[in-house]
C-alpha cells in the first residue's frame, strides 16, 4: 500500500511538473480537447516537427508580430507555450576554437548531428569526419522522414540532415574542385578525401541514400535524369521531370518543375517535388506576378508543410521526423529587403500554424520552432529617429572613467544629426532612388490609422539593417507538445540534437 | 478536428502516462530498435563531372562568334559583351540575376573551336565571393553590378576562331 501510494504521489508530482513549469510562456493559449495547454496527450512522443526560419533573429519575430498582428498581437510561433533561446557559434576548421558567427551549414550540422563544425561544413565535424544525422537515425529506426525547404533542397539547411560534404557549395549537378574541396592556407586545394562521399554533390547523395521519404523544395537544376531514375528505383514518386536522358546537359528547356497541383495529387509513400529550378519564389514577388505566371504554380511553405505532414502521418505507424525551413527570411535579409523579409516571416509563421494545428489534433507531436542564426542585424528603431549609419558622426565615447556620468555629451548636437549624403529619406519611400541611402524602411501596422502607408514617415514600424551578413546573436526557440519544456532554456544549438534524439528514441545519444 | 473522448482510450492513456512517468519514459516504443551511431553508407557512384565539350560543332560558327550553351545555370545569369580576344580567351561581363547573396562557387567554361569546327582547347574562369578563411570579399560582386570575366585557353592544339561558353557550377550562399 505504501508503495502504491508512493507511486501515485510520484505520478501526480511529475505530472504537475510537466504541466506547470515556470517556463511556460505567458502568452500560451488553451489547446485541443483531452490535452493540456502544452499540447501533451499522455506524454508519448510519436512525431517531431522541427521548423526553422533561416536567419530569423528575435527582432525578426517581433517585427513580424507588429507588422501583421499589431503590438498586442502574436505570431503563431509566439503562441507556443515553451520559449527559450539558442546560442549558435561555429568553430574554426580543424579545431574547437569558436568562430562566433555561424553560417547555415555549420549551424544545421550542430542540430542535425550534435557537433560543432566549421562554416561551410555539412554532416562532418571540424576535422572533416563524417557524423551521423538525426534524420538518418530516425529513418534507420523506422520513422518516416521528411525534409522541406523554400530554398534549393541541396542548400545548407536541408542538406545537413541528409548529406555529408566538406563544403556546402558542393551541391551539384557536377563536381568541381572549387565547389567541393576546402583550400589550404596557401590557397591550394586540399587533397581529395579517401571517402569520396564527402565530395559527392549533395543532389547525387539525396537521390541515392533514401534518408528522407518526403523531399519538397527547390533546386531542380541540381538534379539530372539519372537522379530521377535512382529515386524511382527506390520507390519514390518524382513530381515533374528531371530532364531528358538523351541530353548531355539539362537546362530550363529540358526540365519540368513540379507544381502545387502535382503536389496535391501526390499519393506516394515516398515523394520528391522540386518546384523551382533554384530557390522558390519569394511570396511578395509571387503575389505581384500576373495570373498565369509559372511561379504562381509553386506551393507555399504552408502548402508543403500540410502535404508533408499528411503523407508522413498516414504512411507510418512508428511516427515521423520532419524538418521544415523558411529559407527566404535569410536570403531577403542578406538583401536588406525589409518588405520581403517581413513577408517571408509571415509565410513561415503560417507554416508553423499548420504544424501546430496537426500537433493539437494528434496530441503526440512535438513541434519546435527556431532559427539557425540571425541575419543582417535587423532592428526596430523608434519612429522618427535615425541610426549611426545616417548620422553626421558617431557617438564620441568620452564618458569612460567618469563615475558620475556627467561629462560632456557623448555626441554633440552638431554631430547628432542626419548626414544628407547617407540619409536620403525613408528607403521604401521618398529615399528609394538614392543608392547611398542608409535610412530605415517603414511599415504600417494594424495599430496605425487607416490611410497610413508603408514607406511614409507616419507608419509606426521603422526597420533597419546593420549589414548584409549574419550576426552572432542568439536566436529564439519555441516549442509545443510533449517534451516541449526541455527547450525552454538557454541552450547551445548542439543541444537541440540531443533533445530531439531523446524525444524520438527515449534515450540519450550514443555518440 | 478533435478526437472525441473515449473512456477506454482515456484509461489507456492515463495508464501509459503513469507508466511513462514512473519509468522516466517520454517516448513510445523507442527502445525497441537499435539506433545507428554511424552515418548511412549507401554506395554512391563517382562524383559527377561536367559534361565534356563537344569534339566538333554541330553547326558552323562565324569567325569570332561566342555561343552560350544552355545548361543548368544559364537561366540565372546575364552575359553581355562576349568577345573572343586574340583567339585564346573569351571575355565578357556576367551578372547573376537570381540571387543576391555571396557567390560560393562559379565556373564559366569556354570550349575553343578552329575554323573547321573542331575542338582545340578549353579554359575555365573560377570565381567566389566568400573566402572560407576570412569571409571577406573586395571588389565588384557577381550578384550586384556584375563582374568582368575571362576564360583563357589552355593547351591549345589549333587556332581558335570561335568559342562556346557553359556554366557548370553556380552556388550562392
Amino acid at each position: 500500500m505504501q508503495r502504491k501510494a508512493f507511486k501515485a504521489a510520484v505520478v501526480v508530482a511529475l505530472a504537475s511538473t510537466l504541466v506547470g513549469g515556470a517556463s511556460v510562456a505567458a502568452w500560451s493559449e488553451p489547446s485541443g480537447q483531452n490535452q493540456n495547454e502544452q499540447g501533451e496527450r499522455g506524454g508519448e512522443i510519436r512525431n517531431v516537427i522541427y521548423l526553422l526560419g533561416d536567419g530569423m533573429g528575435r527582432t525578426h519575430v517581433t517585427a513580424g508580430r507588429e507588422r501583421f498582428y499589431g503590438a498586442d498581437g502574436r505570431l503563431n510561433m509566439e503562441r507556443m507555450p515553451f520559449v527559450g533561446q539558442v546560442a549558435t557559434h561555429a568553430v574554426e576548421k580543424g579545431s574547437a576554437k569558436p568562430a562566433l558567427v555561424t553560417d547555415s551549414a555549420s549551424s544545421a550540422t550542430a542540430w542535425s548531428s550534435g557537433v560543432k563544425t566549421y562554416n561551410a561544413a555539412l554532416g562532418v565535424d571540424s576535422y572533416e569526419k563524417k557524423v551521423v544525422t538525426l534524420m538518418e537515425q530516425a529513418k534507420a529506426a523506422g520513422f518516416a522522414t521528411g525534409n522541406v525547404s523554400t530554398a534549393e533542397i541541396t542548400d545548407a539547411t536541408p542538406a545537413a540532415e541528409f548529406s555529408h560534404v566538406l563544403l556546402r557549395g558542393c551541391q551539384g549537378p557536377s563536381y568541381s574542385d572549387a565547389a567541393c574541396l576546402p583550400k589550404n592556407a596557401d590557397g591550394s586545394y586540399e587533397a581529395k578525401p579517401a571517402d569520396s562521399t564527402l565530395i559527392t554533390p549533395v543532389a547525387e547523395q539525396i537521390a541515392r541514400n533514401g534518408t528522407a521519404d518526403v523531399v519538397l523544395g527547390g533546386g531542380l537544376a541540381r538534379f539530372e535524369p539519372d537522379d530521377q531514375k535512382a529515386l524511382e528505383a527506390q520507390g519514390y514518386q518524382v513530381l515533374g521531370s528531371f530532364g531528358d536522358p538523351a541530353l548531355p546537359t539539362q537546362s530550363a528547356a529540358s526540365q519540368k518543375v513540379a507544381t502545387k497541383a502535382d503536389l496535391d495529387a501526390a499519393r506516394g509513400r515516398k515523394v520528391v517535388g522540386l518546384f523551382n529550378r533554384g530557390n522558390l519564389t519569394v511570396e511578395a514577388a509571387k503575389s505581384a506576378l500576373p495570373a498565369g505566371a509559372p511561379e504562381k504554380a509553386e506551393p507555399t511553405l504552408s502548402d508543403m508543410t500540410t502535404k508533408a505532414i499528411d503523407l508522413l502521418a498516414k504512411k507510418n505507424r512508428r511516427g515521423f521526423f520532419l524538418q521544415i525551413e523558411g529559407a527566404q527570411i535569410d536570403k531577403r535579409s542578406h538583401a536588406n529587403d525589409a518588405a520581403q523579409t517581413l513577408g517571408e516571416i509571415k509565410a513561415f509563421d503560417d507554416a508553423v500554424a499548420k504544424a501546430v494545428d496537426f500537433a493539437k489534433r494528434d496530441g503526440h507531436t512535438l513541434v519546435i520552432v527556431t532559427a539557425d542564426h540571425e541575419c543582417a542585424g535587423f532592428n526596430i528603431i523608434e519612429k522618427g529617429t535615425f541610426t549611426n549609419a545616417e548620422a553626421a558622426a558617431p557617438p564620441a565615447n568620452n564618458d569612460a572613467g567618469n563615475p558620475a556620468n556627467n561629462s560632456s555629451p557623448a555626441r554633440s548636437a552638431a554631430a547628432n544629426v542626419k548626414d544628407p549624403s547617407r540619409s536620403g529619406g525613408i528607403v521604401n519611400g521618398a529615399g528609394s532612388k538614392d543608392p547611398k541611402n542608409f535610412a530605415p524602411a517603414t511599415f504600417r501596422t494594424p495599430d496605425d490609422p487607416a490611410g497610413v502607408a508603408d514607406g511614409s514617415p507616419d507608419a509606426s514600424l521603422w526597420l533597419t539593417y546593420l549589414s548584409g551578413n549574419h550576426t552572432g546573436a542568439d536566436v529564439p526557440i519555441f516549442a509545443y507538445g510533449p517534451g516541449g519544456q526541455r527547450f525552454a532554456a538557454s541552450q547551445d544549438n548542439t543541444e537541440l540534437y540531443g533533445k530531439m534524439y531523446r524525444a524520438l528514441f527515449n534515450r540519450s545519444p550514443q555518440h | 478536428m478533435k478526437h472525441p473522448a473515449h473512456p477506454a482510450r482515456t484509461a489507456a492513456v492515463l495508464a501509459a502516462l503513469a507508466l511513462g512517468l514512473l519509468t522516466g519514459c517520454s517516448g513510445g516504443d523507442g527502445d525497441a530498435a537499435p539506433v545507428p551511431v554511424a552515418p548511412s553508407s549507401v554506395a554512391l557512384p563517382a562524383p559527377k563531372q561536367p559534361a565534356a565539350p563537344a569534339a566538333a560543332l554541330a553547326t558552323p560558327a562565324a569567325a569570332g562568334e561566342v555561343r552560350v550553351e544552355a545548361g543548368p545555370f544559364t537561366d540565372r545569369v546575364r552575359l553581355t559583351g562576349l568577345t573572343l580576344s586574340k583567339g585564346s580567351a573569351v571575355g565578357g561581363h556576367l551578372t547573376i540575376t537570381s540571387d543576391v547573396s555571396d557567390v560560393l562557387a562559379l565556373e564559366v567554361r569556354a570550349a575553343f573551336y578552329d575554323a573547321g569546327g573542331q575542338l582545340v582547347g578549353t579554359g575555365t574562369f573560377r570565381y567566389q565571393e566568400e573566402e572560407a578563411s576570412t569571409g571577406e570579399h573586395d571588389g565588384p560582386r557577381a550578384a550586384g553590378e556584375g563582374i568582368d570575366f575571362s576564360a583563357v585557353a589552355e593547351k591549345l592544339t589549333g587556332t581558335p576562331v570561335s568559342a562556346v561558353l557553359s556554366i557548370p557550377v553556380l552556388v550562392n550562399e
